[in-house]
């Protein structure tokens, strides 16, 4: 019995040791994002900035990795009007904005567009960015939001703010974004379908279109085994078709089915039409 | 003895039958989960098998996860999150023992089968007992769970196995298997002794270790679902995929490595803690010697199995920044990152348990004297690894302690804080924790082979390379280079460490052949190594719950990340103390029901004396 | 030479052969258990790999 005691006075000692060294850090409580009514009419561009600044460092979760630990740029740090304008310069800018309110917005929505040299995902070559798109889950920032933080970065080195009050009239409400949720993805039931569900027809001939931008789809069959016309889809990046740019984009909403329900359909597109 | 005759048909039919049984078995298994991903998910089994009032209709689009509002969460009076978090850990801790104590098990009777040494068979039989008896409890506590999660979040578990579907019933048909064939493992150790029959009996530990890996990694799927789903729509929930796409998320294979490493440490140092108690409580030296036998297997086991975990937990995190960068800095710069500052004391305390534990069990042999020396530089390593582990990178500081800094870091410590250095201290504390080990099992020997010289100054030129690679690659790589996330370093690290793990095992084997073997007087250590015993499983507990807490929490504010959102009222990342005191009450209370386990496993074996003649109860009870 | 009840009398090879089946169920079951498991973890249906 004294045995006992002894092994669980010890043990016990241990664990409130253990627990001590939680009481004695700092504490820090991490509220959930609320979501909140904006009261879009009520808004001044002052109160539109400090919304902004607020969803910086809050919902935005931007701090956690725009600051001086090198993660990510430190927007807080140099003038982002400015050298939005010098990045969309850049040899190496791949996306469609002509200004910096523009690229600001395309910089959250579509991070790839330019990585900034040395932060780019490793292996990539700084073309593929590691930050989240804000507008998509976990972060989903409305069009409201994103806007205010914009006005917020254009403001807080005394530039110009560029963003216009959101207007009440049909406008959506801080949730905006979240109530027009898009439409439950419907299966395609043959390949015909899903070739029109993923818009294959934009850049290639097929099924009665016809589209110069990517290789001709109706002779594939012949072209390619089935191995490579399914790593085409998965990972369009990695052969590219000789004369032709690399701009065919990932499907991740393509399910298993679709995707062999597709392969399976061009792997038998010989040259038997026009 | 020719089990044969035993036999009710003809020898032949009986092979046959067992065969065919064993065969069965293995393929079950394989049948059901085939089945289950034939009959897949995707729009055709939704349209196909949609209820029978309802109508086939071509537009029926795939079932988002709901919605719930804070009012839709059931509320019972307390915290759910509580309730729940308490269950699951303590079914946690239960199944961690449960599966892995068949496998060192095993592993045991392996030993003791090809050594032909009884007392290995005789402990591999009495750790089973105590596993036992656990089994029940984690089955207590996976009921528990399971009716608490259906209670009080019912929208979460409505999705949940609308997404797992059949999943959750091979993980039934397993818990069928698993039960049956415990109970035929231990309950028939003695009916299935010898020869043959003993080959019969290795085969249903290892079907035993089979079914209950397989029962691990399936439920491994639901924790990685939760927080990297995969198979599903990101923006609605919908399922789009088969069960494997769902299944194999990028996080399901780390963690099964790191939870199948883990448990056996935790396992081994469980049994560790029994032999510990055991061996207090022994009356006569034989017994004595029995139980410190015992407790130094566990303890091998347990820092055996604890040396990779740090790769597995790497890999992991790797994983972890792959799948979504915002998570892996929540996890370890952003608001949980203190909590990997309180991992560095749990760990230290357990390398310094075990290490303090071969130190003392040095004085079972004469042949340590000529190694105590090294000791107190092992000790040095290790508490200015933890040192380093343990110092922050970011403390919040008054402005006036800015001022007196002068900046936001201090000047000298503050490189201390960041990735490279923690693993250089990490690297090197194993790195040494090994050298402990490897001077214990020198302890008892003389060695003879003529090239030992030789033999000895290639393990120590080893031991000062890999020194020197793990701490010039961390600075030169975590200081010299400018990316953050210093992953060039650690390559050289872990090569390094396992280099001299390997090594060390290889020319040690190969320099005891022909040595001579020193008296090794079990039973002769000192009652604070059991101590040490007990400091294992307590750290080893207590670190489980911390761990478990930061996957969890990583999820922050929802069920399914970036799928389901958490709207209950529990949605926020708690307090440090909050997190302390809820891991303090799961470890209590693990340690009051092992106790429980313990008590049973002696209670078992005990045999009242039957009373004399007079009535009186004779003097003393004897254990059998 | 009586043998008991059961036992047929079996030529010395077949009876080593015999002696040691135990072996080589343990074995068996071990490679299909391997099997299994990388069925199961690996390979897992065809998924390919899941990055971001």
């Amino acid at each position: 019995m004294i045995v006992l005691t002894k092994i669980l006075a010890f043990s016990v000692a241990l664990i409130l040791i253990f627990a001590g060294v939680t009481y004695v850090l700092p504490q820090m409580k991490g509220e959930a994002p609320e979501e909140k009514e904006v009261d879009v009419g009520a808004l001044t561009m002052d109160s539109f900035t400090a919304m902004g600044e607020e969803l910086y460092g809050g919902k935005g979760t931007c701090t956690l990795c725009h600051n001086k630990l090198g993660r990510a740029p430190d927007l807080l740090a140099f003038d982002v009007a400015k050298v939005a304008l010098e990045r969309i310069a850049d040899s190496r800018y791949q996306g469609e904005v002509k200004d910096a309110e523009g690229y600001l917005r395309e910089s959250m929505v579509r991070p790839s567009m330019y990585v900034v040299e040395g932060f780019g995902k490793k292996g990539s070559n700084d073309t593929e960015s590691p930050m989240p798109a804000i507008d998509k889950p976990p972060i989903q920032l409305s069009d409201v939001e994103i806007s205010a933080v914009i006005a917020y970065l254009q403001n807080k080195d005394g530039n110009p703010v560029t963003v216009a009050l959101p207007v009440k009239a049909g406008a959506p409400t801080a949730q905006g974004k979240d109530e027009r949720r898009p439409a439950n993805p419907v299966l395609a039931k043959s390949p015909q379908d899903a070739i029109v569900k993923f818009g294959c027809a934009a850049c290639h001939s097929i099924l009665e279109t016809e589209s110069p931008i990517g290789p001709n789809l109706n002779d594939v069959g012949e072209r390619l085994s089935i191995g490579q016309i399914r790593q085409s889809i998965i990972a369009p990046k990695a052969v590219i078709a000789e004369g032709y740019p690399p701009i065919m984009p990932d499907f991740p909403a393509m399910t298993i089915t679709e995707l062999e329900m597709i392969v399976r359909f061009l792997a038998a597109q010989t040259d038997t039409q026009s | 003895m020719n089990w044969l005759a035993y036999c009710p048909v003809p020898s032949t039919w009986c092979r046959a039958l067992i065969a065919v049984l064993v065969v069965a078995i293995g393929l079950s298994a394989g049948e059901f989960v085939t089945d289950a991903s034939a009959a897949s998910h995707g729009a055709e089994q939704q349209i196909a098998s949609v209820g029978s009032d309802e109508v086939t209709d071509e537009s029926t689009s795939l079932r988002p996860a709901a919605r719930p509002k804070r009012s839709d969460y059931p509320s019972i009076g307390v915290s759910s999150r509580g309730v729940v978090w308490a269950i699951a850990q303590l079914h946690l801790f239960f199944g961690a023992l449960v599966l892995a104590v068949p496998i060192f098990v095993l592993v045991i009777e392996l030993i003791g089968f090809k050594t032909n040494d009884d007392r290995y068979d005789d402990m591999a039989h009495e750790f089973m007992k105590v596993s036992l008896t656990a089994y029940a409890i984690t089955a207590l506590f996976g009921g528990a769970l399971a009716l608490s999660l259906f209670l009080l979040y019912p929208d979460f578990m409505i999705y949940m196995t609308r997404v797992f579907e059949s999943q959750l019933l091979i993980y039934a048909v397993l818990f069928f298997l698993e039960s049956m064939l415990l109970y035929i493992y231990y309950y028939g150790w003695n009916a299935l002794r010898y020869g043959n029959r003993k080959w019969v009996h290795l085969t249903l530990g290892l079907l035993l270790n089979a079914v209950g890996t397989t029962l691990l990694v399936v439920a491994n799927s639901w924790s990685t679902f939760m927080m990297a789903p995969s198979g599903v729509d990101p923006a609605t929930g919908a399922v789009t995929g088969n069960i494997w796409e769902i299944m194999k998320g990028p996080l399901w294979n780390p963690l099964n490595l790191h939870r199948f490493l883990a448990n056996i440490a935790f396992g081994g140092a469980v049994v560790g803690a029994y032999a510990a108690f055991k061996f207090l409580a022994a009356q006569t030296p034989a017994e004595k010697a029995h139980y410190d036998w015992m407790g130094y297997t566990s303890n091998f086991t347990a820092i055996l199995a604890f040396l990779p975990l740090p790769f597995a937990g790497y890999w992991m995190m790797a994983e972890v920044y792959a799948y979504s960068q915002q998570m892996g800095i929540l996890a370890m710069g952003g608001i949980l990152a203190w909590l990997f500052v309180i991992q560095a004391v749990l760990i230290c305390t357990i390398l310094l348990a075990g290490n303090y534990y071969l130190w003392t069990g040095m004085a079972r042999t004469e042949g340590s004297a000529r190694y105590r020396w090294l000791i107190k530089y092992i000790a040095v390593v290790l508490v200015v690894g933890f040192l380093v582990w343990v110092t922050p990178h970011n403390v919040i500081y008054s402005a006036s302690e800015i001022a007196r800094l002068g900046g936001g870091n201090h000047p000298v410590l503050g490189p201390l804080g960041i990735m490279p250095a923690k693993n250089i201290a990490v690297f090197l504390m194993l790195i040494f924790t090994f050298l402990s080990f490897q001077l214990y099992r020198r302890a008892d020997k003389v060695i003879t082979v003529s090239w030992q010289h030789w033999g000895n100054t290639l393990m120590i030129a080893i031991y000062i390379v890999a020194s020197a690679n793990v701490i010039f690659a961390g600075v030169y790589y975590g200081y010299f280079t400018n990316t953050v996330y210093k992953v060039g370093s650690s390559v050289i690290q872990v090569g390094s460490t396992a280099v001299v793990i390997v090594s060390g095992v290889v020319i040690d084997t190969l320099m005891f052949k022909g040595a001579k073997t020193l008296r090794v007087s079990w039973g002769k250590v000192p009652d604070r190594a059991q101590y040490a015993l007990f400091a294992l499983p307590v750290a080893f507990t207590w670190l489980m719950a911390l761990m478990g807490y930061i996957r969890s929490s990583v999820r922050t504010h929802w069920h399914v990340y970036a799928v389901m959102k958490d709207n209950s009222p529990d949605n926020f990342i708690p307090t440090l103390q909050t997190v302390g005191n809820m891991v303090t009450l799961v470890t209590l209370l693990f340690l009051i029901f092992l106790l429980f386990i313990f008590w049973i496993a002696n209670l078992s074996g005990t045999k009242q004396v039957p009373l004399a003649t007079d009535g009186k109860p004779a003097p003393a009870e004897s254990a059998a | 030479m009586a043998l008991e009840h059961g036992v047929r009398e079996r030529s010395p090879t077949s009876t080593q052969a015999r002696s040691n089946w135990g072996a080589k169920l343990f074995f068996a079951i071990l490679f299909a258990v391997l099997v299994f498991f990388w069925w199961l973890l690996i390979y897992s249906g065809g998924v390919t790999g899941h990055h971001g």
